[in-house]
């Protein structure tokens, strides 16, 4: 039998600590779905997707009830759709996105991701007509999502794009002003985009990936800032050492991957596709007990945003990884600690305290994954002033070769320090102040590309 | 032949070619049932009726009676086609009147949360 202690450690994780699996998604190439004729278009879309995603809510029930183990959210990511409705139209567009919301709706599944485009280098035409569409696209479908790579440590950073994604951002946020920008909370702006990202709101189904394909993402802050207080009580904190901590989040991030792994073969099993990957990334949740911040301040960083906070996140990201990557046979994703301010408690009580700005936060993204995430930023930001803001964290991931991302949402008719609730997963927060208003238009409007880096010349 | 010789013409031997049979038993898959919670009378014997009565087999089991509650692990057998969410909430609730917590999770979850080897999951 196995142990007893091992079973009761496993329960726990469970019933105490909030550990659940964030997400399972079914990753579709729907690049057959091509085609001039937009009713065409749209019928081999809802063929295509049905056909291959109607079981897997029920087949991911049956594995929740065999395993015990919550599974928040199913989803279905999609080739980036730019290049699947390649030769259409900001109107056409539209109806893709609606076409899509209602696929997904069909399915069962939360939210389909893949609304988007590569734009890194340059930005085809049918790529700026999705940029166009987004605000009324966004605004008028629940579960769409879209990811768009404006950046990569190989090509640059593409200012074009950057600047078309700070206006659309901002004609976003007032297409849904009714639901305080919301829509901007499903779109992500990339560098570095990974192509088996089972995260919302920037999974994609990217090139080089198969016709179908399971990836997992998920989750346990709650189990690892547990683990760090029993250590903390049962060992002391004056006989601990940071190198203790880190063993002790090794191995917890261990177990929490396991589970992700058995569930996605499993899954991929029963729904007879591959299984691609696990996601490491630990996402947090609104819930208390749920948070990246909380294991911050078990790892005695009081304050989220205090000095020290970035160095604990890169001592939590680090162990993260080489715990989860030991766990699985394939770690892909975005896999490191998410930070998303309205998605966890504890970040967006240290933004209403004062003690996490905008450049803290900007600051920390450098050492874990995966960027200024759901950031509620004053309504009346000038959208030069939101680019530069996306350039910067650009920056961070394309000079040091990984993935960062933005996810800002302008609140319309709100400034910095009143607060904003979606509910939900989505969470609240205190909105965030931008300083130095346009001060740096001139920056943004120079356009063109930043050259790659150095380091992209590694052939 | 020797036997028929030794009894003479009266007795008659025949023989009568043995095959053993190997009982077929249904396929099963392995689970642990967990029940946590104060302490109560007759639970147990619930519990283990329940699963009986589904066709469940119990390999293993142990329990545990602290000043903090009680705590039963078991390892069991179930049938394949088993239909295990209706067994689930008639173990919950069996569990609920006892003041227990009751879960019944397929064991591959806890060899992969507490074995390195995937391999080894079966």
């Amino acid at each position: 039998m196995i142990r007893r202690a091992a079973i009761a450690e496993t329960l726990r994780m469970f019933q105490e600590e909030n550990l659940d699996v964030r997400t399972v998604t079914l990753g579709l190439n729907i690049e057959a779905c091509s085609s001039p004729s937009l009713n065409q278009l749209l019928d081999k879309l809802r063929a295509s997707i049905l056909s291959r995603a109607s079981g897997l809510v029920q087949a991911t029930r049956t594995l929740e009830q065999r395993f015990g183990v919550p599974v928040v959210n199913k989803r279905i990511s999609i080739t980036p759709i730019a290049s699947v409705a390649a030769g259409h139209k900001r109107d056409a567009l539209v109806k893709v996105a609606e076409q899509l919301d209602k696929v997904a709706g069909e399915t069962g599944v939360d939210l389909i991701g893949g609304f988007g485009a590569f734009v890194q280098k340059a930005m085809t035409e049918t790529a700026s007509e999705l940029f166009d569409s987004l605000p009324e696209a966004m605004s008028k479908t629940q579960r769409v999502c879209g990811g768009i790579n404006v950046a990569s440590t190989r090509v640059g950073i593409n200012m074009d794009a950057v600047r078309k994604a700070g206006q659309t951002i901002k004609a976003m946020a007032e297409a849904d002003k009714a639901n305080n920008g919301f829509a901007c909370a499903k779109l992500v702006i990339f560098a570095n985009m990974p192509d088996d990202n089972p995260f919302m709101a920037g999974a994609t189904h990217g090139q080089g990936e198969g016709d179908a394909v399971i990836n997992i993402g998920v989750s346990g802050p709650g189990v690892i800032k547990r683990a760090l207080q029993r250590l903390v009580e049962e060992v002391g904190a004056d006989n601990l050492t940071l190198a203790d901590i880190a063993e002790e989040i090794k191995i917890t991030a261990f177990r929490i991957t396991r589970v992700g792994e058995l569930l996605g073969r499993e899954l991929a099993q029963s729904l007879n596709v591959e299984f691609g990957i696990v996601d490491l990334s630990l996402a947090p949740t609104p819930k208390v007990g749920d948070s990246i911040g909380e294991i911050l301040q078990a790892m005695g960083i009081l304050k989220v945003g205090a000095p020290g906070s970035t160095a604990a996140l890169a001592l939590l990201n680090d162990a993260v990884k080489k715990g989860g990557a030991f766990a699985s046979s394939s770690v892909g994703g975005l896999s490191g600690a998410f930070i998303p301010v309205m998605e966890d408690a504890t970040l967006a009580e240290a933004v209403a305290n004062g003690s996490l700005t905008i450049e803290k936060l900007e600051a920390m993204t450098s050492v874990c994954s995966v960027g200024l995430d759901m950031v509620p930023i004053p309504g009346d930001t000038p959208a030069d002033t939101i680019a530069a803001i996306i350039a910067d964290e650009m920056a961070i991931g394309v000079v040091n070769n990984k993935t960062t991302a933005t996810r800002l949402i302008p609140v319309p008719g709100k400034k910095a320090g009143e607060q904003v609730n979606f509910g939900g997963l989505f969470g609240a927060s205190s909105i965030m102040e931008v300083r130095t208003i346009n001060g740096s238009d001139q920056f943004v409007k120079f356009g063109g590309r930043i050259p790659a880096p150095l380091q992209s010349l590694r052939n | 032949m020797a036997l028929q010789t030794s009894l003479g013409a009266e007795a008659a031997v025949t023989m009568i070619p043995l095959h053993p049979t190997n009982p077929v038993l249904p396929p099963t898959d392995r689970y642990i049932l967990t029940a946590t919670g104060e302490a109560s009378t007759q639970v147990i014997h619930s519990l283990t009726a329940l699963v009986a009565e589904r066709g469940g087999n119990f390999v293993d089991f142990s329990f545990q009676n602290s000043p903090a509650g009680v705590s039963f692990v078991a390892e069991l057998d179930l049938p394949i086609d088993l239909a295990l969410d209706q067994l689930q909430i008639d173990l919950q609730h069996v569990g609920a009147e006892a003041g227990l917590h009751v879960r019944l999770q397929h064991q591959r979850l806890f060899t992969a949360t507490n074995e390195i080897a995937f391999r080894r999951l079966g």
